[in-house]
């Protein structure tokens, strides 16, 4: 299998942060949904793919290039797509693309109007009277015009309507679907990547909890609910982001070991509830799950 | 050279929302004029007046988020931080081409002199060059809202060195021998300002790349 995108054992500090050792790949022609808790490291991941940020230690490689050495031949082939805007507000639709357009060698003046025109973006109106998901819509025709062959996006859909968003499924979607292009797709609303991503990887404090696919995820964790009188030790310490009430108690715990506890009540959680169990967990399980280990 | 001119071009679209700003400096021209001011002191308000102006490109870069945008385009970093030198060296001479179309075309001045108009020209662009050299390793490596503090070093600096009385007795030799030798002492300034712009692009080059 080609990957679009890998990363072996990327590191890089700040002060209060550290990303460390992160590894994972992203599949061609697939979508790979990044998510965790705010300040995990998503966009630190997204900036040090870009370039925009050096690594300590570790290597990154896009269509099996060194962004540090073919930097611009990977940036023609990445589209990018940020939480806010990032063009002048003061531009409208013409003006971002006669200032963007030139830097692509494979800028298509076609698709971006097609796309303009699909998402119903006024090009005479200032970009600063558009609405936040107008602006999601402009970034995303931009990444689109340049034929990448990486899409990023980074937090796009937070903020947007269940429509935008579902328009934004289709649309990655359709990206993929000729097997050649490939979604990271960063976000905090797990349920938009539940329907659409291959793939997931899970970072928690600057940590890798969890790469592989979705499947495998959800296959691999329940979500469990008893009565207080249930939750003896053995099963607190295999739970992760136990919460306990007056009621009972819930959490998540891995398939294989909730068979030991077969008289407890266990659900299919969903990847957002993964999500916020896992970040909730304290100390006892603190492993990292790798394709399929989980 | 394309990532340069490509970096012009995206400046110019980021400050054409700002476009009236660079418009005042005609009504600027016309307002001394009229207090028939000379054509050196024109120039340098023109240099100080556009050192100031032409930094804005670093506040709407803050403000709208820019950065994001320099990062993922295939642009290079230098050709990024030269790009922008360029934009505001453009900024300053179309500035100072219509200072000087203007004081050729309004009647009623005392006639203007090659070797004084070079020298005028030259004071001004030194003066420029040290404004803006001083200010935009500030904005590169801290954004335009922290550089900020930074960059008004160079008037203080100016402000405080004028307030020296010794000093006064030697600028003024200075100024005699300038005007007596005005070819060479504007081939001097013009040099010192290319120099002073080629130091603080390389500072820039370096204090951008530091931080990532």
């Amino acid at each position: 299998m080609i990957n679009a995108l890998e990363l072996a054992d990327v590191s890089k500090r700040f002060p209060g942060f550290y990303l460390e050792r992160l590894g994972f790949t992203v599949p061609q022609g697939y979508i790979m949904g990044l998510v965790g808790p705010n300040g995990a490291g998503k966009t630190t991941t997204i900036q040090l793919i870009l370039n925009m940020l050096k690594p300590d230690s570790g290597h990154i490689k896009v269509f099996g290039l060194d962004p540090r050495g073919h930097e611009m031949q990977i940036k023609e082939d990445v589209g990018v797509v940020f939480d806010s805007l990032m063009f002048v507000d003061g531009w409208t639709v013409d003006d971002t693309e006669k200032a963007i357009s030139r830097f692509y060698r494979h800028w298509n003046t076609k698709a971006f109007a097609g796309l303009i025109e699909q998402f119903e973006l006024p090009r005479k109106k200032r970009i600063s009277d558009f609405s936040r998901g107008m602006h999601m819509k402009l970034m995303l025709a931009t990444a689109l015009s340049h034929e990448a062959r990486l899409l990023v996006l980074d937090e796009p859909t937070s903020g947007l309507d269940a429509v935008t968003r579902d328009l934004f499924s289709e649309i990655l979607q359709d990206y993929i679907k000729d097997g050649e292009r490939s979604v990271l797709f960063s976000t905090h609303i797990s349920s938009d990547l539940e329907r659409i991503a291959d793939y997931i990887t899970f970072i928690k404090d600057g940590k890798l909890f969890y790469t592989g696919s979705l499947e495998n995820l959800m296959e691999n964790f329940c979500l469990i609910k008893g009565k207080p009188g249930q939750l003896t030790d053995d099963l607190e310490t295999e739970i992760l982001g136990l919460r306990v009430t007056n009621m009972g108690f819930e959490g998540l715990i891995k398939t294989e070991k909730a068979r030991k506890f077969g008289d407890i009540l266990i659900d299919q959680p969903s990847l957002d509830e993964i999500v916020v169990y896992a970040s909730k967990r304290e100390g006892k399980n603190d492993g990292c799950f790798k394709h399929g280990q989980a | 050279m394309m990532g340069v001119s490509n970096m012009v071009r995206l400046d110019y679209f980021t400050m054409k929302p700002n476009l009236k700003t660079f418009g005042a400096v005609i009504l600027f021209v016309v307002a001394f004029w009229l207090m028939r001011t000379s054509l050196t002191l024109l120039l340098i308000n023109c240099a100080w007046y556009m050192a100031l102006i032409s930094t804005n490109v670093f506040a709407v870069e803050e403000k709208d988020g820019l950065r994001r945008l320099y990062g993922i385009l295939p642009l290079r970093t230098r050709a990024m931080i030269l790009g922008r030198y360029v934009f505001v060296i453009l900024i300053y001479v179309v500035a100072t081409s219509v200072v000087l179309g203007l004081s050729l075309i309004v009647p009623g001045r005392e006639p203007i002199t090659l070797g004084g108009a070079f020298l005028s020209m030259s004071a001004s662009l030194l003066i420029f060059s040290a404004i803006v050299g001083a200010q935009m390793p500030f904005f590169f490596r801290l954004g335009y809202n922290k550089g900020r503090f930074y960059a008004m070093i160079p008037f203080f600096t100016v402000m405080g060195l004028a307030a020296i009385p010794s000093l006064i007795g030697e600028t003024l030799a200075l100024f005699s021998w300038a005007i007596n030798n005005q070819t060479m002492a504007g081939l001097l300034m013009f040099a010192l300002s290319i120099a002073i712009l080629t130091l603080s692009c390389v500072v820039s080059l370096f204090l951008y790349e530091a931080q990532r």
